[in-house]
């Protein structure tokens, strides 16, 4: 029982962590209508950044949380304007073929810069467990967590709370609305594609607590956020963070019963379920 | 269909694309007819590696340990008995699959035709698949993959500079029962063994089935998982669950390999259960900086080779060309296989790779860098297999953050610390 409990606990945790990043993706594909594969790529950069930032300039962890945001949440206006833009309003076919070529050319270039070589943040916690009654948990994966839930609960605040995310909410349900209503796309996509980018970042740091990076480990990450939000149903929040939470419980738990190669596979075979009896996801509309 | 594509691309978008793609043409037209040549009468040598993808981080050590081989030999004279002629290294990149290492190995002997040997160390995955394209072409290839297949399926153009899995696995098995039982006093009845989805790994697994038989021991524990794994807290539980004595496990991708070792030593199982890794990421000088100096520390492994007293002056040699920290093994093995390729186009007195596969099963090395790996002498086997003799493997082990060779005792640079009470 405390072996279920215990990978219950921890793909809640991952879970959690995923969520942000689905977040940040369901935002920049309502908002802007973007089929977005190379979304983990970026996600890969953001570890990077939180890699060397840690290990060359000894920032420490916590203020990382603040510092790689930032500098996403900047370089999200040209990033959009120069590489995106062109996409808006293309059929989904585009988006795929051009977001699939930028991830290989960034997988390459991190190749070419930084070798296959695995980094880690190596923060003093990372192999120290934090007990709880029978289970024992990652010091550094709860902590992330933690802050993964903060980071949710701030960001679920922001777009039910304030005017401009309850703009970016109309702007999942109907994207004409905005433009009926007199609002700019131009300005609102500006800000949804620097919220998704803002989210990406804070989730490159979260996972740089409990994972290693590598040129290539963005793939993985794409699927697991598009699995996400396809589970929960596209364009509700709320749905990404049940759907990132069923894709870490899905990973810990069906290794325990089922043999370890079946890891991923239980996750995708729920997917595919899900794709063909309830294709809006669990919250869509 | 037309209104799909219509607005879907402007004409200045159009022409900015064509414009890119025939200056990408130009300029690969231009690297391919304008990069200087080897000269006509070099010979050839073709390195197959991954060079990208999750295991380009080793590749990277065959091309280091190859390309020292090269430049010691050329430096020397070249091939006496083919009129001095240097060898020119044609370093390919095998790709992130097995079916990239075959479309590869075709492009390296087709652009090629002169190649007088390849040496494509691993994976064995695609060093099985890229096996039969060698032996049709003719051309001699060296591995280092430990997959029993290899030289066990009538090929006469396969050679493999390392041991294979059943006689790895025999050796290193009984080797590290013996050491855990010396060092604890007790037997050491169950073993577990999880490893990724590498088909290497199931000859793996049934020599070690089969040595547990032939020493009564029980197999508690058969798992497998997909490379790259999520997190290690099934395997940890699985493993926690069937009390074993000792933990084998094989990852050869690092980050595989970093959450196991982390996972047992976060939960203190690491102080209950001994653990043993095989090669890959073990044997990188950057295991160590990635894991840290404290989650190494301790841990066991079985590998076909690492810096023994004989190899010092090339480790030195290799760390003062690529400023590394240690020889790793998979540097090593390059090195070594560069200079027996080197003995093997003495031997044969021609480039051919017919005559040089015949040369090399009356390759019989007394002397020579090509003796530093295992001493001499070095020969083959007809199965194309190295004779190693008494080095079928080497445990090594992480202490104080240095990889130390510990078994066999003859050739240990340090004492094995046994990691449990």
């Amino acid at each position: 029982m405390s072996a279920l409990v215990q990978s219950v606990t921890t793909g809640l945790l991952i879970g959690g962590i995923y969520a942000v990043l689905a977040i940040g993706l369901d935002v920049i594909y309502g908002v802007l209508d973007l089929v977005h594969m190379a979304i983990g790529d970026f996600l890969m950069l953001a570890m990077y950044c939180t890699f060397f930032l840690y290990t060359l300039f000894g920032i420490n962890e916590f203020a990382l949380l603040f510092v790689v945001p930032l500098l996403f949440l900047i370089v999200s206006f040209p990033v959009y304007q120069g590489v995106f833009k062109i996409m808006i309003g293309k059929p989904h076919s585009f988006h795929i073929l051009y977001t699939a070529s930028l991830s290989i050319a960034l997988q390459n270039i991190a190749l070419m810069f930084w070798t296959s070589i695995p980094r880690r943040m190596n923060v003093p916690y990372g192999g120290e467990a934090i007990e709880l009654g029978s289970i024992l948990l990652n010091k550094a994966l709860v902590i992330a967590s933690i802050f993964a839930l903060i980071v949710t609960v701030v960001t679920f605040a922001f777009l039910f709370k304030t005017d401009l995310g309850r703009v970016i909410r109309a702007a999942i349900s109907n994207r004409d609305l905005i433009q009926m209503i007199g609002i700019d796309p131009h300005k609102i996509h500006l800000v949804a594609f620097g919220l998704g980018m803002l989210l990406i970042g804070l989730g490159g740091v979260l996972l740089s607590f409990y994972y290693t990076v590598s040129p290539t480990v963005g793939l993985t990450y794409t699927i697991y956020m598009w699995v996400a939000i396809v589970l929960g149903g596209p364009g509700s929040i709320k749905g990404s963070i049940v759907g990132a939470c069923i894709i870490g419980v899905s990973q810990t738990v069906s290794g325990l019963y089922l043999p370890m190669a079946l890891q991923n596979a239980v996750a995708l075979t729920i997917f595919i379920i899900m794709l063909i009896f309830k294709p809006k996801g669990l919250f869509g509309k | 269909m037309q209104k799909v594509w219509e607005g879907a691309i402007t004409k200045i978008q159009a022409i900015t694309l064509i414009a890119i793609v025939l200056i990408a043409v130009i300029a690969g037209a231009s690297y391919y007819y304008l990069t200087p040549r080897a000269a006509a009468e070099d010979v050839y040598v073709g390195l197959l590696a991954p060079l990208t993808g999750g295991l380009a981080y080793l590749g990277d050590l065959s091309v280091k340990g190859m390309g020292l081989a090269v430049e010691e030999i050329n430096a020397a004279g070249g091939i006496e008995s083919v009129g001095g002629a240097n060898i020119s290294l044609i370093v390919f990149d095998s790709g992130a699959s097995a079916e990239e290492a075959t479309t590869a190995l075709r492009r390296m002997l087709t652009l090629h035709p002169e190649i007088s040997a390849v040496y494509q160390p691993w994976p064995s995955g695609y060093v099985l698949a890229s096996a039969p394209i060698a032996e049709s072409e003719q051309v001699p290839m060296f591995c280092t993959s430990w997959a029993n297949g290899l030289t066990e399926s009538g090929y006469k153009y396969i050679f493999r500079v390392a041991p294979k899995a059943s006689d790895l696995q025999d050796s290193g098995v009984r080797a590290l029962l013996a050491l855990g039982e010396d060092r604890t006093g007790r037997k050491l009845q169950r073993i577990a063994f999880a490893y990724d989805d590498n088909p290497l790994n199931k000859d793996l697994m049934d020599s070690l089935k089969k040595v547990a038989e032939d020493l009564g021991r029980d197999v508690v524990l058969d798992e497998t998982w997909k490379s790259p794994m999520t997190d290690a807290t099934p395997l940890l539980l699985k493993v926690q669950a069937a009390q074993p004595d000792v933990f084998f496990c094989y990852a050869i991708n690092m980050e595989d390999a970093y959450l196991i070792v982390r996972k047992f030593t976060e939960t203190g199982l690491d102080k209950i259960i001994p653990q043993c890794y095989y090669g890959g990421g073990l044997m990188h000088p950057d295991f160590v900086k990635v894991l840290g100096e404290k989650l190494v520390e301790g841990k066991l492994g079985i590998s076909d080779w690492n810096v023994v007293a004989g190899a010092r002056s090339t480790e030195e040699k290799y760390k003062a060309r690529y400023g590394e920290a240690f020889l790793p093994k998979d540097a090593a093995l390059a090195y070594g296989t560069g200079w027996i390729i080197k003995e093997a186009l003495e031997k044969a007195g021609s480039r051919d790779a017919k005559v040089l596969r015949t040369a090399m099963l009356q390759l019989n090395v007394a002397e020579g860098s090509a003796t530093v790996l295992w001493g001499p002498p070095v020969r083959f086997k007809p199965s194309g297999d190295i004779d190693l003799g008494e080095f079928a493997c080497v445990l090594v082990q992480w202490q104080s953050g240095k990889l130390n060779t510990v078994f066999p005792e003859s050739l240990a640079t340090a004492e094995a610390i046994w990691p449990t009470p």
